[in-house]
């Protein structure tokens, strides 16, 4: 192929994909993990948390991250300045699952079933909403899966497990939910 | 052979698909969903809206990458979608380090990673779903014979290197791991079909639920493909070819601890070939290949650090051409279990064992392709492999091994180790030494008489191939890795490798006598042995770039050089052409823009540099010419459930040349045009 030709077709390819760069770029990472954090502020607005899962009127609703942080400071940006049931929102970060404190909403990111089964384990039965994309997640004992079906967003969530923490998820929650019955 | 069992399972699955539908309960989304997208961010957006936005998923991708000591790409399903590829082994061009081309005339294609392009590729493992594509005949895979609705692939997983210690032989420069969806992500109904100037199918797929636990899915898909012209004079036109295939999959979730899955495929394929022939291939040739398969396997969670899985597969095949009739049938059974045997030690090992049995015949040829017509092979291989947390979270060291005793060279053993750093949360370095092994496929080991043939003028040649019963060729190979995550957009991944290869299997000229009676002929011998050893060095380049929220730029370079030696005097043309097979350079460029949320416009560019020789005794072997390849793709989803695709491959150039075909001749690839549709509801 010629040397025009290859200009042509470089250039068809830089000037066909020229017009979509924005001069505000708002948003940081990739879409798919903008709306799962979003997904992940608007769950929290539908579920509600027993009395001890908070210290007083003012502690904060915590939405924690346990593993590789795929959001950027996606969170950060949805909560500021909101409140969810009367509180503020803070956002934490830890790295390994040996590592993570007292959380309202836990998003576990890590696909290794051994890790998801550890963190399971050391929330236990506190009223924590457990959120992870891994398939295994459910089985395990999760609250919320996510998976993509015709390349949107998704989520099945575990009735019994929520129960099992004393958490109440609203019927307008379930109904966009698929249900999951082991 | 052929329609009548074809239109008997065509009919079975339509019943079945009709009775889906009217007595299970339809498995659609909850109501209430919003059609209309709104633009805006995401904070104003409720549940129901946000549930409509179109993502890709490459992030995920990324993230399990990271952790792996070894040159890994994976193909997801957005990539395929946006390629506008449509069959596996086409959807193998997306990963660096893979050479594809196509016009193999029995295979359909011929894909070689990390060198060594010729006609066999026969240091590949391909899998799909735990299942082992590769036909011990001729040590290679049919690629024509590798589908499935391109819908429900979940991903393509390419492994470049040896993938020996997990994998086992035959996984000498990589191993390709194709998995299909699981049938609870492929419920509700699917229509996929694509007409083309070059190649149209159509796949109808049903998924729906048994009842809480068990989710299942059936699929029927039928494809045409045109021929492709030899140029130049025209020499013919080959690999003409239709086929239709039909299977299912269940998965079944029972206890928080077990998962059972089975499926099974049935294809048949018929096609055909005219040309000029060659030395031993006759001119017009009918095609016939088909086969089933069934899959079993159960997974099961001990304790959160502990798993196991044992699986099962059949799975016979027939492919009958020009050269020969191969009927072959595989059993195997493989167990394999996770545990942690220490705090910082993550084991896995495991057990396989594999029977085949296999029956030659040619039709073209009086004589036996090879001899015996029949064998009986058997695999038996263990695998041990250790992950050292050297540094918990920063430093492991993962070493193992594979054992393996099989039918044609006995004991084998392929020890690997590997390293792996990762200094902080965005970028992980690797090395790794390994070592592994290619056993000698069926035809390599066998005495084999081939016909004569007739060059004018002059007295018929007669070919005898025989063997030494080669061992097994061995590769030893050292390979380094970075993959850097920079800024929240951006990410690439470098490799490089040395890879030393030894007893490689070649063809022997040992004589050639003139005989006088009873007519007048040449008579050649030659036979199979480890003739060659070989170097090859070279380095794979791949990045990443979310340049904006809805345009992403994909991109990666391979380079290779190889250097041949001959160990045996009298190599074969094609052996000495060895070193030339393989292209120097290849690279590829995409660009994925989403215009609006229901339009996207994706394009790519490929280069590939040119192979084979000029014909010359120096460099001898057909040239190949490089080539720079564009596609372009449209698709538009009016409404949720519904994609229309338009699109041009080839665009600026009306053929390219692809694969050097006997003498001078090379077969073309041209330029197509297609529009697809594909339905979910």
């Amino acid at each position: 192929m010629s040397f025009w030709k290859t200009i042509f077709v470089a250039s068809l390819l830089l000037v066909g994909t020229a017009g979509p760069v924005r001069a505000a770029a708002d948003d940081s990472g990739n879409r798919e993990y903008q709306v799962k954090a979003a997904m992940i502020v608007n769950f929290a607005q539908f579920v509600e948390w027993p009395q001890e899962a908070f210290s007083s009127k003012d502690a904060p609703l915590i939405i924690a991250i346990v593993g590789n942080n795929p959001f950027g400071n996606v969170l950060e940006q949805l909560v500021n300045g909101k409140t969810i049931a009367g509180h503020s929102v803070a956002i934490r970060y830890y790295s390994t699952p040996a590592s993570f404190g007292d959380c309202h909403v836990l998003f576990v990111a890590t696909d290794s079933e051994g890790d998801l089964r550890r963190v399971l384990q050391q929330i236990g039965d506190k009223p924590v909403l457990s959120i992870s994309q891994n398939d295994a997640f459910l089985n395990a004992g999760g609250i919320i899966r996510f998976y993509t079906e015709d390349n949107k967003v998704r989520f099945e969530i575990s009735p019994d497990a929520a129960e099992k923490v004393r958490l109440k998820i609203s019927s307008k929650l379930m109904k966009l939910a698929r249900v999951y019955k082991k | 052979m052929g329609t009548s069992h074809l239109n008997v399972h065509k009919g079975i699955i339509l019943v079945l698909f009709m009775g889906a539908i009217l007595t299970l309960k339809s498995n659609g989304l909850a109501g209430g969903l919003s059609t209309t997208q709104p633009a805006g961010d995401l904070t104003q957006m409720s549940l129901e809206d946000l549930m409509n936005v179109e993502v890709t998923s490459v992030s995920k991708t990324r993230e399990r990458i990271g952790d792996a000591p070894a040159a890994i790409a994976v193909i997801t399903q957005d990539d395929i979608q946006r390629s506008g590829l449509r069959d596996i082994p086409e959807l193998l061009r997306l990963s660096p380090g893979l050479f594809v081309q196509r016009g193999n005339q029995f295979t359909g294609w011929s894909i070689s990673s990390r060198g060594f392009g010729d006609l066999l590729s026969n240091k590949l493992l391909v899998l799909q779903d735990g299942r082992t594509l590769y036909t011990p005949l001729f040590s290679g895979v049919y690629w024509n014979t590798v589908d499935y609705p391109t819908a429900d692939l979940d991903r393509i997983e390419v492994i470049r290197g040896p993938g020996a210690t997990l994998w086992g032989a035959n996984a000498v420069n990589g191993v390709i791991n194709i998995t299909t969806k699981s049938a609870r992500d492929t419920q509700g109904a699917l229509v996929d079909s694509r007409v083309g100037t070059d190649s149209s199918d159509l796949a109808v797929r049903y998924g729906g639920r048994i009842d809480d636990d068990t989710y299942y899915r059936i699929y029927a898909k039928g494809r045409a493909y045109d021929d492709l012209e030899v140029a130049p004079n025209p020499v013919g036109e080959i690999n003409q070819w239709q086929d239709t295939r039909t299977g299912f999959r269940i998965d079944r979730y029972f206890t928080d601890r077990d998962t059972f899955t089975i499926q099974g495929d049935v294809f048949d394929q018929s096609g055909s070939s005219e040309s000029e022939g060659g030395q031993f291939v006759p001119g017009y040739s009918h095609d016939y290949r088909s086969g089933e398969n069934v899959l079993a396997r159960w997974t099961h969670v001990v304790s959160d650090k502990s798993d196991f899985s044992v699986q099962a597969y059949y799975d016979r095949v027939s492919l009958r051409d020009a050269l020969s009739n191969f009927e072959g049938n595989t059993f195997d059974v493989d167990f394999q279990h996770r545990f942690e045997l220490a705090p910082n030690h993550q084991m896995i090992y495991g057990m396989g064992a594999r029977l085949l049995t296999d029956n030659v015949g040619s039709d073209f040829l009086v004589q036996p392709v090879v001899d015996p017509t029949s064998r009986t092979t058997y695999l038996l291989s263990a695998f041990i492999q250790d992950t050292i947390a050297v540094i918990p979270d920063r430093v492991h060291l993962i070493v193992g091994s594979k054992f393996e005793l099989n039918s044609y060279t006995g004991f084998e053993v392929q020890p690997s180790a590997r390293l792996l750093w990762t200094p902080d949360e965005r970028t992980s370095l690797w090395g790794a030494v390994s070592r592994a092994v290619r056993t000698p496929s069926r035809s390599e080991d066998n005495e084999a008489i081939i016909l004569t043939t007739q060059t004018a003028p002059g007295p018929p040649v007669e070919f005898h191939l025989g063997t030494d019963h080669p061992d097994s060729e061995d590769l030893l190979s050292y390979e380094i890795g970075v993959r850097r995550q920079i800024g929240k957009n951006f990410s690439v991944d470098v490799t490089g490798f040395a890879n030393f290869y030894d007893n490689l299997i070649s063809t022997q000229a040992l004589s050639t006598t003139f005989v006088p009676t009873p007519a007048p002929h040449v008579v050649v011998n030659r036979q199979t042995t480890n003739g060659m050893n070989a170097e090859t060095y070279g380095a794979e380049v791949a990045a990443n770039w979310q340049v904006a929220p809805n345009w992403r730029l994909a991109g990666s370079y391979s380079l290779l050089t190889s250097f041949v030696h001959e160990d045996k005097a009298g190599l074969s043309p094609s052996d000495s052409a060895l070193e030339g097979s393989y292209p120097q350079n290849q690279f590829q460029l995409h660009s994925y823009w989403d215009i609006t949320r229901k339009l996207a416009l994706n394009s790519s560019l490929y280069y590939v540099q040119g192979i084979g020789g000029d014909n010359t005794p120096g460099n001898p072997g057909p040239p190949s010419g490089s080539y720079f390849r564009a596609d372009v793709g449209v698709t538009w989803s009016p409404r949720p459930g519904l994609e229309l695709s338009m699109g041009i491959q080839n665009a600026f150039d009306p053929h390219h040349r692809e694969s050097p075909f006997n003498g001078d001749a090379s077969v073309e690839v041209d330029r197509a045009v297609y529009g697809q549709l594909t339905w979910r509801y």
